[in-house]
C-alpha cells in the first residue's frame, strides 16, 4: 500500500444561501487526504454535512472555496475514474431495467460495445455475488441485492476511487454485516481506494483504514483517527479486539460530544 | 372455497352495480310512462338501427377517425414540446403563463372559436381534439421531467449518462406515470372535445346524431346515442390498460408482478 495521495481535500468551505435570504454554512474548513488504495470513512454527527462532503468531493456540487484535487488535478465535474454507491439504492437503480442493464448503462455511455459491456456487467455481477439474477429487475430483489447491483455498477466502471455514501444505513444489521466484508473482498481484489461516509462508527473503524472526524456544523476535522488494526477484518475477532473498542469509545466521545458544547 | 370468494369479488362484484341501475330504470321507465325516458326495449331497438354495420360507417367512424388522428397528433407533439421546455429554463419560464392559460380555459369554450375559424369540417375537429389533448399531457410532461427524483437524477450525472441514452431510459421512463396520467386524462378530454365538436353546424358523428335527435323528440335513439358513447369511453379506457401494461410491468408498478 502505497501513501501517495489520490485525493487531497483542502480548506473546503461551502456556505448555502438559503431561499429566505441568510446563509449557511455546512462546511467550515475541511482538510484531509487519501492516500491510493486505502478506506477512509468520514463520521460524523448527525447533520454534520457528511453527505455535503461527498457530494463535493464527487464533483456534484461546486465547494464555495478550497479544493478537491484528485490524482494532481482539481475536480470540477465527476471524474472518468470515480464511480459512487447510493444509500438510496431504490431510487439510484432504474426499475425499468435489468440488473444487467443497470450495470451495463454506464460502461455503454463510456463507449464500451454492447457485448463488451454485457460481458463486464455480468463479471462484476458474479464478484458481488450475483450470479444467475442478471436478468432480474431490482424490484424482484431484496434490499441487500439491490445495493449488490449498485456496487456491481460501480465496480464494472473499475474506479480509481469508490465513494459510498452511507451504503448500508437502510439494510437490516445481518445484510450489513455481509456488505461490509463484501467491501473489504473487494478492495483487496481490486485494489480500489474507498472513501465511505457513514453515522455508524463500528462500521467505519471496521472497515476504515483512517477515519475522519467531523464536528457538529459548520463541519471542521475535529481529528483524523487512524486505524491501526490487523489489516485482516472480521466481524467477531476485530470487534472483540478490545483495540476496537478503544477506537469506538474514542469516536464515539467526539461524535457525541459536540452537540452540547460550545 | 377461498378461490370463490375472490373470484366472485373479481367478476361478479363490478356487475352488482349496473345491474341495479338498470333494473332501477326498468321499473322507473315503466311507471313513468315518461316521453324522456323511454323503455329499455326501445333505446335496445333505437340502438340496433342507429349503430347498425350502415350507421357505423355513417355516423360512428367519422368521430372516431377525428380521435384517430387528433389524440396520437396532440400527445405525440406534447411529448416532444415538453422535453424540450423541460430542458430550456428559459422556454419553461416563458411558456409558462401560455400554458396556465389554455390549461385554465375550457377545452369546451374553444370549439366555436375554432370553427368560426376554420370551418366545421373534420380537420378542424382534429384540431380541436389535439390541442385539448396537447395542453393535458404538455404539463404532465414538463412537470414530470422536472420533477424528477433527485437520488436518479444524481446518480444518472455521477456516471455520465448523458444525451439520447439518459432521456429514453432514465428522464422519460422516470416521469413515465405522470406521463401516462396526462395521456389517460387526455384520452377522457378527448372524448369529450369529439362529441362537442360535432354539436355545431355537423351533419353526421356520434355527438351530431345524438344532438339531432334530441331536438326531433327521437329520444330512443338520443339515449342510443348516449350509450354508444359510454361503450366508446369505457372501450378506449380499457386498450389504453392495455397499452400502459408493459411500462408498468417492467418499471415493477403492476401490483400482481411487485414483490420479490
Amino acid at each position: 500500500m502505497s501513501t501517495v495521495p489520490i485525493l487531497k481535500v483542502e480548506n473546503l468551505h461551502k456556505t448555502f444561501t438559503l431561499p429566505k435570504g441568510g446563509s449557511y454554512t455546512a462546511l467550515d474548513n475541511i482538510s484531509f487526504e487519501v492516500a491510493d488504495g486505502e478506506i477512509v470513512a468520514v463520521v460524523g454527527p448527525s447533520g454534520a454535512g457528511k453527505t455535503t462532503v461527498l457530494r463535493c468531493l464527487a464533483g456534484l456540487l461546486a465547494p464555495t472555496s478550497g479544493s478537491v484535487i484528485f490524482e494532481g488535478e482539481s475536480i470540477t465535474e465527476t471524474p472518468q475514474d470515480v464511480a459512487a454507491v447510493f444509500q438510496d439504492y431504490s431510487r439510484s437503480l432504474l426499475p425499468w431495467l435489468s440488473a444487467r442493464s443497470n450495470v451495463m448503462l454506464p460502461l455503454r455511455s463510456r463507449g464500451l460495445s454492447r457485448t463488451e459491456a454485457r460481458q463486464k456487467a455480468d463479471a462484476a455481477l458474479a464478484s458481488v455475488g450475483l450470479e444467475g439474477r442478471e436478468g432480474s429487475h431490482p424490484w424482484q430483489l431484496s434490499g441487500g441485492m439491490q445495493q449488490r447491483v449498485a456496487l456491481a455498477r460501480a465496480l464494472a466502471c473499475n474506479p480509481r476511487l469508490l465513494f459510498m455514501d452511507e451504503p448500508f444505513a437502510s439494510l437490516d444489521a445481518q445484510t450489513r454485516m455481509d456488505l461490509e466484508d463484501l467491501v473489504l473482498h473487494i478492495h483487496k481484489e481490486f485494489a480500489t481506494t474507498v472513501l465511505i461516509v457513514t453515522h455508524d462508527i463500528d462500521e467505519a473503524i471496521y472497515l476504515a483504514n483512517h477515519v475522519v472526524v467531523l464536528s457538529k456544523p459548520p463541519a471542521t476535522v475535529s481529528q483524523i483517527v487512524e486505524i491501526n488494526l490487523p489489516p485482516n477484518r472480521h466481524q467477531t475477532t476485530t470487534k472483540e479486539n478490545p483495540a476496537f473498542a478503544q477506537l469506538r469509545n474514542h469516536v464515539l466521545t467526539m461524535v457525541r460530544r459536540d452537540p452540547y458544547e460550545d | 372455497m377461498r378461490r370463490y370468494t375472490s373470484w366472485t369479488i373479481r367478476f361478479v362484484a363490478p356487475l352488482l352495480m349496473p345491474v341495479v341501475l338498470l333494473g332501477g330504470y326498468v321499473l322507473f321507465a315503466h311507471w313513468q310512462s315518461n316521453l324522456y325516458f323511454p323503455s329499455l326495449p326501445r333505446i335496445y331497438s333505437a340502438f340496433k338501427t342507429t349503430w347498425s354495420p350502415h350507421g357505423l360507417r355513417l355516423n360512428a367512424w367519422p368521430s372516431l377517425s377525428n380521435l384517430l388522428l387528433g389524440y396520437p397528433a396532440g400527445l405525440l407533439s406534447a411529448v416532444l414540446l415538453g422535453i424540450l421546455v423541460a430542458r430550456l429554463k428559459a422556454l419553461r419560464v416563458a411558456s409558462e403563463p401560455i400554458i396556465a392559460f389554455f390549461l385554465a380555459l375550457p377545452s369546451v369554450a374553444i370549439v366555436p372559436i375554432f370553427i368560426v375559424l376554420f370551418g366545421p369540417g373534420p380537420g378542424t375537429k382534429q384540431l380541436i381534439i389535439a390541442q385539448a389533448v396537447f395542453f393535458q399531457v404538455l404539463v404532465n410532461v414538463i412537470d414530470g421531467l422536472s420533477t424528477l427524483d433527485p437520488t436518479l437524477a444524481q446518480s444518472a450525472d455521477l456516471f455520465k449518462i448523458r444525451g439520447f441514452r439518459r432521456l429514453f431510459l432514465v428522464d422519460l421512463p422516470g416521469a413515465g406515470s405522470q406521463i401516462l396520467a396526462g395521456a389517460r386524462a387526455g384520452l377522457s378530454l378527448g372524448v369529450l372535445v369529439m362529441i362537442v365538436s360535432e354539436l355545431f353546424n355537423t351533419r353526421f358523428g356520434i355527438g351530431a346524431v345524438t344532438l339531432s335527435a334530441q331536438s326531433s323528440f327521437d329520444f330512443p335513439t338520443m339515449w342510443a346515442g348516449m350509450v354508444f358513447t359510454a361503450i366508446i369511453g369505457i372501450g378506449l379506457n380499457g386498450l389504453f390498460s392495455l397499452a400502459e401494461r408493459p411500462y408498468l410491468r417492467r418499471a415493477g408498478l403492476l401490483q400482481t408482478t411487485t414483490g420479490a
